[in-house]
């Protein structure tokens, strides 16, 4: 492993490198397929863009952003973060992409998140996470449910996907909430 | 074969659209077509719904193999893994 940061059974997480944004990185946020869920991705990326992202988030301690890497192989394979961090509120915005098409297996994003969910609430001491999905969006339904996120409103027909208007869905997974289910 | 291995099995056949029968004891997401990423979280749903149990982070973490699945389930359900 390389300058780990959250250590679990088969990824773990590390601060973002250049090399990481000259990498895949850019490639996964231009990949049609992993980016057709991400309200914000909807132009192409670049090398570049990715280098200016990345450098902007050393600078910062409103935004923590991690690179996830496979264990076996230190391959950089997804990226995570919890951005607009409010440290008076003490809440953050929680989302993670698994870039690397081998490793979208399920497992590994149940892992990410987990990883994730320790570092937010028993690192940064933060009491409240937000998520907003798409409602058309199958995979995080699911995922937010395994770990006790809970839908706090909807806003309709506000997203578009795929020549349609979908639902964006509010949920919210506190610290108690995330305790209780870990007792 | 114990009661919870066969009803996890069955749970893995109504998930990845399979007959019980041909998942292998040493199952994993890849090593069936449809436990992909959605096959898995589905799976997951399905089984503390059938067993009426509620996965902490760490049995989350476990759940990678049809014999994990099996000892994971046997624990929350108060056996011996």
């Amino acid at each position: 492993m390389i300058n780990p940061y959250a250590i679990g059974r088969s990824v773990y997480m590390r601060a973002p490198s250049a090399a990481d944004a000259a990498g895949k990185w850019h490639e996964w946020l231009s990949d049609p397929e992993l980016t057709q869920y991400l309200a914000d991705r909807w132009w192409p990326n670049t090398v570049e863009a990715q280098m200016a992202f990345f450098q902007s988030t050393s600078a910062t301690k409103d935004r923590l952003v991690l690179a996830v890497c496979d264990k076996a192989t230190d391959t950089h394979i997804g990226v995570c973060s919890l951005s607009a961090i409010n440290w008076v509120h003490r809440y953050a915005d929680i989302a993670f992409v698994v870039g690397d098409p081998a490793f979208r297996n399920g497992a590994v994003a149940v892992e990410i998140m987990s990883l994730l969910l320790d570092v937010a609430f028993n690192r940064l001491n933060l009491l409240n996470l937000r998520s907003v999905h798409l409602a058309s969006n199958p995979h995080t339904p699911l995922l937010e449910r395994m770990f006790g996120f809970r839908e706090a409103g909807r806003m309709r027909e506000f997203f578009f996907h795929r020549g349609t208007y979908v639902d964006a869905v509010m949920t919210q997974l506190s610290r108690s909430d995330w305790a209780a289910r870990n007792r | 074969m114990s009661d919870v291995t066969e009803r996890i099995r069955s749970e893995m056949a109504a998930v990845f659209g399979v007959a019980a029968a041909d998942i292998p004891a040493d199952a994993a997401p890849g090593r069936i077509e449809k436990w992909n990423s959605l096959g898995h979280m589905q799976l997951i749903v399905a089984l503390e719904e059938a067993f009426k149990i509620r996965f902490g982070d760490d049995d989350l973490i476990r759940l990678v193999s049809l014999p994990e699945i099996t000892a994971t389930v046997t624990r929350k359900l108060g056996g011996q893994p």
